[in-house]
């Protein structure tokens, strides 16, 4: 079963303010009220829900906002559909901020929004407009049928018919796409060149074709030249392998001559020619043995092996005598340089000994010396103590001496005491005038005829003999200290003596070995020496007689060239006549190689033009075919729309002839006392400028004939005749959605023929959902029993 | 057809048949497209076309004769 309305709940939409809920029947459901009840509300309330808009948002004076209820802040509908099996629901809200949400459900699947749109308009298939022309209708719609421009009338009533899909398959069978496509394949077929393309292809493989004769022609001319070119080479490197032997000859002799010139300026053309090369190698190995021993004994023994190892020949004669002198120079240099390092290396160390020993003697000329001053000091320190006495007894008698001396002087102290007392006596007697001593009686005289006591003067002799041997024992005890003081050093002195001795005859031992051996170097050396100038002297004699020799051989060498030079005969001037041919016949090689490079370069450029324009023939077969295919399209399609257009036309006149009766039919019934019996719908012969026939409504008065409809209806009985024409197209084309929706479209006849409306309404909803909305409360009443009768002024009051 | 299943596509579909008999290419193509119009509308018919170039252009048609 077709999608049918089965419940719209309705609020802040337009004029229902509050939630108004309608259940529709699956046939006939009439919604009646007083104007402004909302009736055409509910009608649009269906396209919003469906479509989001209303048939008239795309005029100025209405905007999506104007949907919503003045007291309300959004509207919102929930429509469900049913097709006896499932159900759709629709949901849709829009607020004042101009927001809309959708949700769909649909078998348990909730759709939103975008995706909610696109699964409805897989559902309906079909677009508000038609819906509004084909589904929901009132008396605007009608009229527009009746009073429309021919050509907007026409529209309306193909569309009714189903011809409007006609007119639009016809249109939907554009050749355009085909064309356009047509254009870009020949643009492609111009860019690729057209037919000039396969000119220059059948040009170009002429062009081709000369350009291969060409090179293989070039290529015979050039195996020519070259087999030419060859023969003079040949010719030429002969006469050059000569000319090569005649300056290798010639550089032969020059050498020969310089060698010669240069033995002769060494003498050896004046040097006596009386050995041959037998004797000079047994002379060489003569001086390589000695040499070889020589270098044994100087200790250079891997040379030694070298060279008693390196037998001579007569080719190594003079690689000998460098080598020998080398050696020698050799030996000398390290031999005999070494012999005379070492030599010098004693002569120093004896020079060394020399001097330590002279150092020794002069050290020991100087404890000598000593040892003998401390030896003439030992017979006076002997002659002191045999005079008098060892220290300790001298000490004994200078102490002695001392005490005998300090009593001597004591008497000698008391005894001029004495005196002076005496005299100081006869002094104060005298003074006192008394001529005799009171004590001795003796006379008084003069003080200093007093005479002097005897013992006095033989203590002071005494004491004087004394003094003098206390002075003399006294020095001598001071030598004797001296001397004990300085023979202390003689026995280390002589202990020196005698290890300077052991020394000086040490160094004198090792002097006289290195005498010895410097002896020996000397010798060694002047062996050596004269060893060497043997050699250097049997060396000079033997490179003597190998430049002899050489020289001979030389001579008879530069003869032998000379006679080879005279023999081959060789002349340079055929070798540059011979190379100019061959110059010649080289750059004519060259240029004709260069032509070929140019033939070859120009074949290769005609043969990848050619298989660039071959590509390109291919292409533009492949573009010319697929051109055909296109104009068998368009032509195709040009047929097809040719037959279209016959066929179109058959219907149109057909659909009219059927329409006539139809709504002839619907016409009578719902106006069955009127003055006129049948409607017709006629398809006039013209052709209007967009292609469409037009149509002319006519009506036959009973019993008369047919006449202009809209000249001749009543205001009510143009809008029954719209509504019959209506209701004829439904049963001549059922619709896949199944819904008519009839928003008052009669309001302006009486109630009897409004109830005959409906009742031919009830008719209709045997095939398809209709819902009437009506101002009528008799239509209502009349139909109460067969459909749902919705009061909308009692739903609102009860909301 | 269109949105409708309509009566007139047997209707149409025999007069073009009998308009082309004699084009049995064209008659083909028709008999396509009318299935697209029916299935799709004018953008059916207008996809089904273009899908046709596109072969030739690309040379699916010889593919598919191959």
């Amino acid at each position: 079963m077709p999608w049918r309305l089965k419940r719209l709940e309705v609020s802040g939409f337009r004029a229902f303010g509050r939630k108004v809920a309608v259940e529709f029947d699956e046939r006939l459901t009439v919604v009646y009220g007083p104007p402004g009840a909302g009736k055409t509300s509910l009608a649009r309330a269906v396209e919003f829900a469906l479509f989001g808009a209303t048939r008239e948002l795309p005029s100025r004076l209405f905007r999506r906002e104007d949907l919503i209820n003045d007291d309300c802040e959004e509207a919102r509908v929930v429509l469900t559909l049913s097709d006896g099996r499932d159900e759709i629901t629709v949901a849709r809200t829009l607020d004042r901020r101009g927001r809309m949400t959708l949700i769909v459900t649909s078998g348990g699947n909730e759709f939103r929004d975008e995706l909610a749109e696109h699964y409805l308009a897989s559902k309906l298939k079909c677009g508000l407009e038609d819906f509004a022309r084909e589904h929901s209708l009132g008396y605007r719609e009608l009229y527009a049928l009746l009073f429309s421009p021919p050509a907007e009338q026409s529209r309306l009533l193909d569309s009714l018919l189903g011809l409007s899909d006609v007119e639009e398959f016809q249109r939907a069978l554009s050749a355009r796409e085909c064309r356009s496509a047509l254009e870009a394949l020949r643009e492609e077929e111009r860019e690729l060149g057209g037919p000039s393309l396969l000119e220059e292809l059948e040009r170009l493989r002429g062009a081709y074709g000369g350009l291969v004769r060409q090179r293989d022609e070039l290529q015979r001319d050039l195996e020519r030249l070259e087999a030419r070119k060859r023969v003079l080479e040949e010719r030429l490197a002969a006469l050059r392998a000569r000319g090569e032997e005649v300056r290798e000859l010639r550089e032969r002799a020059a050498l020969l001559r310089e060698q010669l010139r240069l033995l002769e300026s060494e003498g050896a053309a004046r040097l006596p020619a009386a050995v041959d090369w037998e004797e000079l190698v047994q002379q060489a190995e003569g001086i390589r043995e000695e040499l070889s021993e020589l270098l044994a004994e100087c200790f250079m023994g891997r040379e030694a092996e070298e060279l008693s190892s390196a037998k001579v020949s007569r080719d190594s004669l003079e690689a000998f005598v460098s080598e020998a002198r080398r050696v020698a120079s050799k030996i000398e240099l390290e031999c005999v340089q070494r012999l005379m390092g070492e030599s010098q290396e004693v002569k120093g160390k004896l020079a060394y000994l020399q001097s330590h020993a002279k150092r020794i003697e002069d050290e020991l000329a100087r404890v000598e010396h000593e040892i003998e001053k401390r030896s003439r000091l030992r017979a006076e320190y002997e002659r002191l103590i045999g005079t008098y006495g060892d220290p300790a007894a001298v000490s004994r008698r200078i102490a002695q001496l001392e005490v005998e001396l300090k009593s001597l002087r004591l008497n000698e102290d008391r005894q001029r005491c004495a005196h002076v007392l005496q005299r100081e006596v006869v002094e104060a007697l005298k003074l006192h005038g008394a001529a005799r001593c009171p004590v001795c009686g003796s006379e008084v005289g003069s003080a200093e005829g007093l005479p002097r006591p005897a013992a006095l003067e033989g203590v002071r002799l005494r004491l004087e003999r004394l003094e003098r041997e206390l002075e003399e024992v006294r020095s001598a005890e001071r030598r004797l200290r001296e001397l004990s003081l300085e023979l202390r050093d003689l026995e280390a002195y002589e202990r020196e003596r005698e290890r300077l001795e052991g020394e000086l005859d040490e160094v004198y031992g090792e002097a006289e070995e290195l005498q010895s051996t410097l002896g020996e170097l000397e010798e060694k050396l002047s062996t050596l020496r004269e060893r060497l100038a043997r050699i250097s002297a049997e060396l000079r004699r033997l490179e003597a007689n190998v430049k002899r020799l050489k020289y001979s051989e030389l001579r008879a060498q530069l003869e032998e060239v000379e006679g080879r030079m005279s023999k081959i005969g060789y002349d340079e001037s055929e070798v540059g006549k011979l190379e100019g041919q061959l110059k010649e016949l080289e750059a004519e090689i060259s240029r004709r190689r260069e032509r070929l490079s140019f033939v070859e370069r120009q074949e290769e450029e005609v043969s990848r033009r050619i298989s660039d324009l071959e590509a390109k023939a291919s292409q533009l077969r492949s573009i010319r075919e697929k051109e055909e295919r296109l104009k068998d399209l368009i032509e195709a399609l040009g047929s097809i729309r040719k037959a279209l257009a016959a066929a179109h036309a058959r219907l149109r006149l057909r659909l009219a002839g059927a329409l006539s009766d139809e709504a002839s039919r619907a016409f009578a019934a719902l106006n069955p006392r009127g003055e006129y019996e049948a409607v017709a719908v006629e398809v006039r012969g013209e052709v209007a400028e967009d292609g469409r026939s037009r149509y002319a409504l006519l009506v036959r008065r009973r019993g008369g004939g047919l006449l202009p409809a809209l000249s001749r209806l009543s205001d009510g009985q143009r809008a029954i005749l719209a509504l019959s024409i209506i209701l004829a197209a439904r049963r001549l084309k059922p619709r896949r959605f199944e819904l008519l929706i009839l928003d008052d479209p009669v309001p302006n006849v009486d109630e009897d023929t409004k109830v005959a409306i409906a009742r031919a309404l009830l008719e209709l909803s045997g095939r398809e959902q209709v819902v009437l909305t009506t101002q009528s409360k008799l239509v209502a009443e009349a139909l109460a029993g067969a459909a749902r009768v919705v009061n909308l002024a009692q739903l609102l009051s009860q909301a | 057809m269109g949105s409708s299943e309509g009566l007139l596509y047997e209707e149409l579909l025999r007069m073009l048949s009998e308009a082309l008999r004699d084009q049995p290419r064209a008659l083909e193509l028709a008999k396509v497209l009318l299935e697209a119009y029916r299935v799709g509308g004018p953008r059916g018919v207008r996809k089904e076309i273009r899908r046709m170039v596109r072969r030739v252009i690309e040379g699916a048609v010889e593919a598919e004769e191959a």
